[in-house]
Protein backbone atom coordinates (compact mmCIF):
# COMPACT_ATOMS: atom_id res chain seq x y z
CA UNK A 1 0.00 0.00 0.00
CA UNK A 2 0.98 3.28 -0.62
CA UNK A 3 1.24 5.77 2.30
CA UNK A 4 0.57 9.48 2.76
CA UNK A 5 0.83 11.77 5.82
CA UNK A 6 -1.21 15.40 5.77
CA UNK A 7 -1.32 18.04 7.68
CA UNK A 8 -4.88 18.67 9.43
CA UNK A 9 -6.20 20.94 7.04
CA UNK A 10 -8.85 20.68 4.07
CA UNK A 11 -6.78 22.14 1.94
CA UNK A 12 -3.67 19.62 2.23
CA UNK A 13 -6.54 16.72 2.46
CA UNK A 14 -7.41 17.24 -0.82
CA UNK A 15 -3.58 15.62 -2.10
CA UNK A 16 -4.96 11.76 -1.41
CA UNK A 17 -7.72 12.08 -3.16
CA UNK A 18 -5.75 13.86 -6.33
CA UNK A 19 -3.34 10.97 -5.89
CA UNK A 20 -5.68 8.31 -5.16
CA UNK A 21 -8.16 9.25 -8.20
CA UNK A 22 -5.31 9.62 -10.52
CA UNK A 23 -4.20 6.12 -9.93
CA UNK A 24 -8.81 5.12 -10.43
CA UNK A 25 -8.04 6.72 -13.82
CA UNK A 26 -4.91 4.82 -14.46
CA UNK A 27 -6.85 1.94 -13.94
CA UNK A 28 -9.41 2.36 -16.20
CA UNK A 29 -12.15 3.10 -13.60
CA UNK A 30 -15.53 4.89 -15.07
CA UNK A 31 -16.40 8.10 -13.98
CA UNK A 32 -19.70 6.57 -11.67
CA UNK A 33 -17.18 4.70 -9.32
CA UNK A 34 -14.48 7.88 -9.38
CA UNK A 35 -17.29 10.47 -8.01
CA UNK A 36 -18.27 6.89 -5.31
CA UNK A 37 -14.74 7.31 -4.36
CA UNK A 38 -14.06 11.08 -4.38
CA UNK A 39 -17.08 11.98 -2.70
CA UNK A 40 -16.66 8.99 0.48
CA UNK A 41 -12.98 10.47 0.60
CA UNK A 42 -14.28 14.27 1.00
CA UNK A 43 -16.59 12.74 3.96
CA UNK A 44 -14.02 10.67 4.97
CA UNK A 45 -11.26 13.44 5.36
CA UNK A 46 -13.47 15.84 6.50
CA UNK A 47 -14.55 13.47 9.31
CA UNK A 48 -10.86 12.87 10.46
CA UNK A 49 -10.03 16.57 10.22
CA UNK A 50 -13.29 18.19 12.26
CA UNK A 51 -14.53 15.18 14.34
CA UNK A 52 -11.75 12.98 14.53
CA UNK A 53 -8.43 15.86 15.02
CA UNK A 54 -11.34 18.61 15.99
CA UNK A 55 -9.36 21.10 13.53
CA UNK A 56 -6.14 21.03 15.57
CA UNK A 57 -3.45 21.96 13.22
CA UNK A 58 -1.05 20.00 14.88
CA UNK A 59 -3.23 16.73 14.25
CA UNK A 60 -2.32 14.69 11.40
CA UNK A 61 -4.17 12.42 8.76
CA UNK A 62 -2.98 9.56 7.67
CA UNK A 63 -4.41 7.55 4.31
CA UNK A 64 -2.86 4.43 3.36
CA UNK A 65 -4.34 2.93 0.08
CA UNK A 66 -3.78 0.24 -2.95
CA UNK A 67 -5.53 1.14 -6.40
CA UNK A 68 -5.94 -1.94 -8.44
CA UNK A 69 -7.75 -2.56 -11.83
CA UNK A 70 -10.02 -4.69 -9.43
CA UNK A 71 -10.45 -2.89 -6.36
CA UNK A 72 -9.81 0.30 -4.57
CA UNK A 73 -8.88 0.15 -0.81
CA UNK A 74 -8.09 3.04 1.47
CA UNK A 75 -7.59 3.50 5.05
CA UNK A 76 -8.13 6.98 6.64
CA UNK A 77 -6.49 7.41 9.75
CA UNK A 78 -6.61 10.54 12.36
CA UNK A 79 -5.12 11.38 15.99
CA UNK A 80 -8.60 12.29 17.69
CA UNK A 81 -10.04 10.00 20.66
CA UNK A 82 -12.31 7.86 18.54
CA UNK A 83 -15.82 7.42 18.42
CA UNK A 84 -18.72 4.89 18.06
CA UNK A 85 -20.12 4.91 14.87
CA UNK A 86 -23.12 2.44 15.37
CA UNK A 87 -23.91 5.83 17.92
CA UNK A 88 -24.37 8.22 14.45
CA UNK A 89 -28.53 8.08 13.67
CA UNK A 90 -29.54 7.53 10.73
CA UNK A 91 -30.04 10.46 8.64
CA UNK A 92 -32.53 9.44 6.18
CA UNK A 93 -35.22 8.57 9.09
CA UNK A 94 -38.00 11.31 9.15
CA UNK A 95 -36.86 12.85 12.91
CA UNK A 96 -33.17 13.78 11.43
CA UNK A 97 -33.97 14.03 7.79
CA UNK A 98 -33.69 18.08 8.25
CA UNK A 99 -30.70 17.87 10.76
CA UNK A 100 -27.55 19.80 9.15
CA UNK A 101 -25.19 17.42 9.61
CA UNK A 102 -24.67 13.35 10.13
CA UNK A 103 -24.87 12.62 6.18
CA UNK A 104 -21.22 11.78 5.58
CA UNK A 105 -20.94 8.13 6.82
CA UNK A 106 -24.30 7.60 5.21
CA UNK A 107 -23.39 7.95 2.21
CA UNK A 108 -19.77 6.22 2.36
CA UNK A 109 -21.98 3.23 3.09
CA UNK A 110 -24.10 4.25 0.17
CA UNK A 111 -21.59 4.51 -2.22
CA UNK A 112 -18.68 1.86 -1.58
CA UNK A 113 -18.73 -1.71 -1.00
CA UNK A 114 -17.41 -2.07 2.70
CA UNK A 115 -16.77 0.98 4.67
CA UNK A 116 -15.44 -0.25 8.22
CA UNK A 117 -13.73 1.20 11.23
CA UNK A 118 -11.52 0.06 13.45
CA UNK A 119 -9.36 1.40 16.74
CA UNK A 120 -12.47 3.21 18.36
CA UNK A 121 -13.37 4.81 14.97
CA UNK A 122 -10.01 6.29 14.69
CA UNK A 123 -9.68 4.70 11.29
CA UNK A 124 -12.30 3.63 8.56
CA UNK A 125 -11.18 1.15 5.84
CA UNK A 126 -12.88 2.10 2.47
CA UNK A 127 -13.29 0.03 -0.08
CA UNK A 128 -14.80 0.35 -4.18
CA UNK A 129 -14.82 -2.95 -6.18
CA UNK A 130 -14.97 -1.90 -9.91
CA UNK A 131 -18.36 -3.11 -11.77
CA UNK A 132 -17.75 -5.15 -14.99
CA UNK B 1 -35.08 17.21 -16.14
CA UNK B 2 -31.71 18.40 -17.97
CA UNK B 3 -29.45 15.53 -16.30
CA UNK B 4 -26.42 14.51 -17.37
CA UNK B 5 -25.45 10.90 -17.61
CA UNK B 6 -21.56 9.69 -17.73
CA UNK B 7 -21.97 5.65 -16.78
CA UNK B 8 -19.43 4.66 -19.12
CA UNK B 9 -17.23 7.48 -19.35
CA UNK B 10 -13.79 6.74 -18.19
CA UNK B 11 -11.34 8.91 -15.58
CA UNK B 12 -12.38 11.99 -12.88
CA UNK B 13 -13.00 15.56 -13.68
CA UNK B 14 -10.62 17.39 -11.46
CA UNK B 15 -12.67 20.03 -9.45
CA UNK B 16 -13.69 23.26 -11.25
CA UNK B 17 -13.88 26.40 -9.21
CA UNK B 18 -16.36 27.34 -6.74
CA UNK B 19 -18.42 29.95 -7.16
CA UNK B 20 -22.29 31.33 -6.20
CA UNK B 21 -23.82 34.54 -8.77
CA UNK B 22 -26.93 36.02 -6.82
CA UNK B 23 -29.58 37.46 -8.05
CA UNK B 24 -32.47 39.28 -5.72
CA UNK B 25 -35.86 39.44 -6.46
CA UNK B 26 -37.54 41.18 -3.29
CA UNK B 27 -37.99 38.02 -0.74
CA UNK B 28 -36.38 35.94 -3.45
CA UNK B 29 -33.05 35.06 -4.15
CA UNK B 30 -31.77 32.62 -6.97
CA UNK B 31 -28.30 31.49 -6.21
CA UNK B 32 -26.81 30.06 -9.06
CA UNK B 33 -24.03 27.34 -8.20
CA UNK B 34 -20.93 26.92 -10.80
CA UNK B 35 -18.24 24.44 -10.20
CA UNK B 36 -17.43 22.11 -7.58
CA UNK B 37 -18.66 22.65 -4.54
CA UNK B 38 -15.44 20.50 -1.88
CA UNK B 39 -14.65 20.05 1.28
CA UNK B 40 -12.49 23.20 1.47
CA UNK B 41 -14.91 25.64 -0.10
CA UNK B 42 -18.34 23.88 1.22
CA UNK B 43 -18.54 26.17 4.47
CA UNK B 44 -18.74 28.96 1.77
CA UNK B 45 -22.10 27.89 0.65
CA UNK B 46 -23.63 27.84 3.91
CA UNK B 47 -22.55 31.05 5.16
CA UNK B 48 -23.56 32.49 1.67
CA UNK B 49 -26.90 31.63 2.09
CA UNK B 50 -27.73 32.09 5.78
CA UNK B 51 -26.66 35.46 5.07
CA UNK B 52 -29.23 35.54 2.45
CA UNK B 53 -31.57 34.04 4.80
CA UNK B 54 -31.16 37.13 7.63
CA UNK B 55 -31.88 39.23 4.76
CA UNK B 56 -35.11 39.63 3.97
CA UNK B 57 -34.74 36.87 1.88
CA UNK B 58 -37.45 33.85 2.65
CA UNK B 59 -37.25 32.34 -1.17
CA UNK B 60 -34.36 30.71 -2.05
CA UNK B 61 -33.80 29.03 -5.37
CA UNK B 62 -30.82 26.87 -5.89
CA UNK B 63 -29.96 26.79 -9.72
CA UNK B 64 -27.60 23.26 -9.38
CA UNK B 65 -27.26 23.03 -13.05
CA UNK B 66 -23.27 23.91 -13.24
CA UNK B 67 -22.93 22.39 -10.56
CA UNK B 68 -20.50 19.15 -10.88
CA UNK B 69 -20.34 18.20 -7.22
CA UNK B 70 -21.18 18.41 -3.24
CA UNK B 71 -20.47 17.20 -0.40
CA UNK B 72 -22.43 16.32 2.85
CA UNK B 73 -21.15 20.16 4.58
CA UNK B 74 -22.58 21.49 1.45
CA UNK B 75 -25.70 19.71 1.84
CA UNK B 76 -25.35 21.36 5.63
CA UNK B 77 -25.97 24.73 4.71
CA UNK B 78 -28.20 23.71 2.01
CA UNK B 79 -30.57 22.30 4.90
CA UNK B 80 -29.76 25.15 7.52
CA UNK B 81 -30.98 27.80 5.25
CA UNK B 82 -34.05 25.79 4.27
CA UNK B 83 -35.01 25.55 8.75
CA UNK B 84 -34.47 29.50 7.93
CA UNK B 85 -36.35 30.08 5.45
CA UNK B 86 -38.98 27.74 6.72
CA UNK B 87 -38.97 29.15 9.63
CA UNK B 88 -40.51 32.71 7.92
CA UNK B 89 -42.89 30.75 6.06
CA UNK B 90 -40.46 30.51 3.14
CA UNK B 91 -39.11 27.98 1.11
CA UNK B 92 -36.05 26.73 -0.70
CA UNK B 93 -35.86 25.22 -4.20
CA UNK B 94 -33.36 23.33 -6.39
CA UNK B 95 -33.41 23.58 -10.23
CA UNK B 96 -31.71 20.87 -12.55
CA UNK B 97 -29.30 19.17 -10.34
CA UNK B 98 -26.97 16.80 -12.42
CA UNK B 99 -27.65 13.47 -12.27
CA UNK B 100 -25.07 12.27 -9.96
CA UNK B 101 -25.82 15.37 -7.36
CA UNK B 102 -29.48 14.36 -7.52
CA UNK B 103 -28.71 10.90 -6.71
CA UNK B 104 -26.94 12.41 -3.79
CA UNK B 105 -30.37 14.55 -2.80
CA UNK B 106 -32.64 11.27 -3.00
CA UNK B 107 -30.14 9.12 -1.03
CA UNK B 108 -30.29 11.48 1.98
CA UNK B 109 -34.12 12.00 1.20
CA UNK B 110 -33.65 15.64 0.87
CA UNK B 111 -35.52 15.44 -2.32
CA UNK B 112 -38.63 15.17 0.66
CA UNK B 113 -37.19 18.65 2.34
CA UNK B 114 -36.78 20.56 -1.04
CA UNK B 115 -38.97 20.23 -4.24
CA UNK B 116 -36.69 19.76 -7.13
CA UNK B 117 -38.08 21.59 -10.60
CA UNK B 118 -36.43 21.12 -14.46
CA UNK B 119 -36.33 24.82 -15.16
CA UNK B 120 -35.96 28.20 -13.22
CA UNK B 121 -38.83 29.33 -14.55
CA UNK B 122 -40.99 26.46 -13.12
CA UNK B 123 -39.48 26.88 -9.78
CA UNK B 124 -40.06 30.54 -9.88
CA UNK B 125 -43.86 30.17 -10.95
CA UNK B 126 -44.92 27.23 -8.96
CA UNK B 127 -47.53 27.78 -5.83
CA UNK B 128 -45.88 26.44 -2.59
CA UNK B 129 -46.34 23.02 -1.42
CA UNK B 130 -45.92 21.94 -5.37
CA UNK B 131 -43.26 20.02 -6.53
Amino acid sequence: MKEIIVPNDLTAAKEPERLILTDAEACGYCENATFAIKLALEEAMTNAFRHGNNCDPDKHIRVRFEVSPERIEIEISDEGGGFDPGRVPDPTQPEFIDRPHGRGIMLMRAYLDEVEYSECGKTVRLVKLKKP
Amino acid sequence: MTTHSHDHRKGFAPDSPFRMEIERRAAVAIVKLHGSCTMEVSRRLGEQLLDLAAENITHIILDMADLDFIESTGLGGVVSSYLRCRRRSGDLRLVAPQAPILAVLQLTRLTQLFPVFDTLEEALTAPPGQT
